[in-house]
């Protein structure tokens, strides 16, 4: 219904394209339809009672992209492998999962709904490109399967298509290189033949986790400029895992900022980057020079992560957090803070509430 | 690859040349004069100088090693002391039965090893995965003179459906051929079985923890797929690596099953040739064996390399 009157409003103020209120409300709606929306992600591994991950929850929009940061070991790369339902079988416990995927409800507790998605409306490359491909098998085949695993077509067309993709993702000569196998390629060439079959299908959304970190430093950015001209190409959401604020600066739309299992803050790229609420970001922020100077690890605020078994009650970044008080052992609210700017955090907005604390 | 094979058959000279001294030299230090249970009881001199002469016992050892050498090369492996029979035309009429035998227990041990490998590595955990672990613990654990005599006491006297012991050559009545050898077959094969089942299971586990079969599930592949293709495909190296090595351990295994269902086979001959002190014969087994298990090897390692791409070019 919503749709039917957006459409109409369009048509008839087509001659009034440039009227703020007629593109404010597009965008708006668009924006309340995210292409993927965690709501709630909540799971855990073995006998240990505390969750790993803990109401974990972002969105991102068609043709824009997500950067979820955070230390290594916080959950990124299981939260992600969960929604692409790829966890090894029978090791997570997954305890809360409600997931939108074009607005539609998306079941991770349906094996046969989720393989329909993987590789084909939903993708994902991985941060070992050495490792990813199968060692007994043609880089072509392996795209072309991809293809077939997902379209009715003839081996030939399949081929065809990979073709394509090896001529897109920037690999010279793609006949030739479709004939050989992983070994025979670069560390850079197999991320991108990772590319190529992860977008063979023209997939809406793509999961790339930490695609860049394995690589030599000069073909970081040959590849993340190929995973953004492939997105402006094709219109594809991404979510850009990465532990690099310097690429985070350079190409999110949003970000996500993860802590032990939990998003601890997330929003427009420019809120974050220029207004952090949580401690846990403003650390990052600050441990971080400058948006254009030299890339930095992150993890330079003091003490370690605590584990499942270490887990405060509460709010999990307090045994942490400078301005940490009593309360803080109690789940801390997720504090909304206008233009989709969130802050789970009990002095959130941290101007206004620390003071009177 | 074929410059890989010939390099592969030269390394391999040099094994069948020290195992021929071996052969040879073992066979001088063992006690007993073949010549003297020849000669009978009255051990008449002329007799024996007669046989020494024939058989060139009282040349130099090296001119005796380099002459068998020589003989052995044109396919002429001596004559059996016992017998008369030329050693080499025994050989060949008793191996193909052993060859036979030990492919059908291959067959066999292929069959049921690697689907149940495969299937335990993927129910890891659960209790069919346990119950493939004891069953396969039980047919190592089983010695195969056991098996063979409960089975012919089963199968063969109670139930009556196979028979417990003979031999129809393959080409005659292949069917009939067969069906004679199942049993022996099956005693032979289940400690095999039960090998390449672990093999295969363990091989499964690792691949299946690995980047590329992850790959495998991200592109939407189905179950079937991803652990028939893209995981066994890598399992399989180090299973037809082994399986061409157990192959000859099957036909030196197949020396006690034969003798349990009387299959005239090559285990016949290498115990009877033992207890008679029939030299040539055992020589000329014991070479062929030897020149098998080379063979196996190599065959072992061109199959390791033609499933490897990455060796495959170079
Ligand atoms: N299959 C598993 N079983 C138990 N623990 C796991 C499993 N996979 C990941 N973990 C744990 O989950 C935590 C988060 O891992 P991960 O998501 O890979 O972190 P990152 O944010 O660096 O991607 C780690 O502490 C890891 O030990
Ligand atoms: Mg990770």
């Amino acid at each position: 219904m919503k749709r039917g009157l957006d459409g109409g409003e369009e048509a008839c103020s087509f001659n009034q394209s440039t009227n703020g209120l007629t593109l404010a409300q597009n965008s708006l709606s668009s924006a309340s339809t995210p292409l993927l929306e965690v709501r709630a992600l909540s799971l855990g591994f073995g006998p240990s009672r505390t969750e790993l991950l803990k109401g974990v929850r972002y969105a991102v929009n068609a043709g824009q992209t997500l950067c979820i940061v955070g230390e290594s070991g916080c959950g990124k790369s299981v939260s992600s492998l969960a929604i692409m339902g790829l966890l090894p079988k029978g090791a997570a416990r997954i305890t809360e999962a409600d997931i939108r995927f074009r607005g539609e409800p998306y079941d991770l507790s349906d094996p046969a709904a989720l393989r329909r998605h993987r590789g084909a409306d939903i993708a994902i490359i991985f941060q070992e490109p050495m490792t990813s491909l199968n060692p007994a098998f043609r880089v072509g085949d392996q795209i072309a399967e991809a293809v077939t695993a997902h379209n009715d077509v003839s081996d030939a067309q399949a081929r065809d298509r990979a073709i394509e993709m090896l001529r897109r993702v920037g690999i010279p000569a793609p006949e030739a290189r479709m004939n050989e196998y992983p070994h025979q390629l670069s560390g850079g060439m197999r991320q991108r033949v990772m590319i190529a079959m992860a977008l063979a299908n023209d997939p809406a959304l793509l999961i790339a986790d930490e695609p860049t970190t394995a690589l030599d430093v000069t073909i970081q950015s040959q590849i993340l400029d190929l995973i953004r001209n492939l997105q402006a190409e094709t219109g594809m959401g991404t979510i850009m895992i990465t532990h690099d604020l310097g690429v985070v600066a350079e190409i999110a739309d949003t970000v996500a900022v993860m802590y032990a299992g939990t998003i601890v803050e997330a929003g427009p790229v420019e809120r974050i980057f220029n207004d952090p609420q949580h401690p846990y970001t403003i650390g990052l922020m600050s441990s971080m020079p400058k948006l254009t100077g030299p890339r930095e690890r992150l993890a330079t605020v003091p003490g370690t992560v605590p584990t499942t078994d270490t887990m405060p009650p509460g709010c999990r970044f307090s045994t942490r957090c400078p301005f940490a008080r009593p309360i803080c052992a109690e789940t801390p609210p997720d504090h909304a803070l206008g233009d989709g700017h969130r802050a789970l955090c009990h002095f959130a907005p941290l101007n206004q509430r620390l003071e009177r604390a | 690859m074929l410059s890989f094979i010939v390099r592969r058959l030269l390394i391999a000279i040099p094994t069948i040349i020290l195992i021929s001294v071996f052969v040879f030299a073992l066979q001088k230090l063992l006690p007993g004069d073949p010549v003297l249970a020849m000669a009978g009881e009255e051990r008449d001199p002329a007799t024996i100088a007669f046989l020494r002469e024939k058989y060139r016992l009282n040349d130099p050892l090296p001119i005796q090693y380099f002459t068998w050498v020589g003989n052995a090369l044109t396919g002429d492996l001596g004559i059996s002391l016992r017998t008369n029979q030329p050693v080499l035309e025994l050989i060949a009429e008793k191996l193909p039965v052993t060859i036979q035998l030990a492919t059908m227990a291959m067959v066999f041990a292929l069959a049921i090893g690697i689907p149940a490998g495969i299937l335990s590595a993927i129910k890891k955990g659960t209790v069919a995965d346990y119950v493939a672990n004891v069953v396969a613990l039980s047919g190592l654990s089983i010695p195969n003179f056991w098996l063979g005599i409960m089975l012919i006491l089963l199968v063969s006297v109670k139930w009556q459906l196979l028979p417990a012991s003979g031999y129809v050559p393959f080409d005659e009545d292949p069917l009939r051929s067969i069906q004679v050898m199942i049993m022996p077959a099956f005693v032979l094969g289940t400690a095999l079985a039960a090998t390449l089942m672990r093999h295969t299971r363990s091989a499964m586990l690792t691949v299946l923890t690995s980047d590329y079969v992850r790959t495998a599930r991200a592109k939407g592949l189905s179950e079937r797929r991803v652990i028939l293709k893209h995981a066994f495909r890598n399992a399989l190296t180090p299973i037809v690596t082994l399986s061409a090595l157990l192959f000859g351990e099957l036909i030196a295994g197949a020396v006690l099953t034969e003798q349990i269902f009387t299959v005239p086979g090559f285990g016949k001959l290498v115990v009877d040739a033992v207890f008679n002190r029939d030299y040539a014969v055992v020589q000329g087994i014991v070479l062929v064996t030897a020149v098998g298990f080379i063979a196996m090897n190599l065959l072992a390692d061109v199959a390791y390399v033609l499933l490897n791409p990455r060796l495959r070019k170079s």
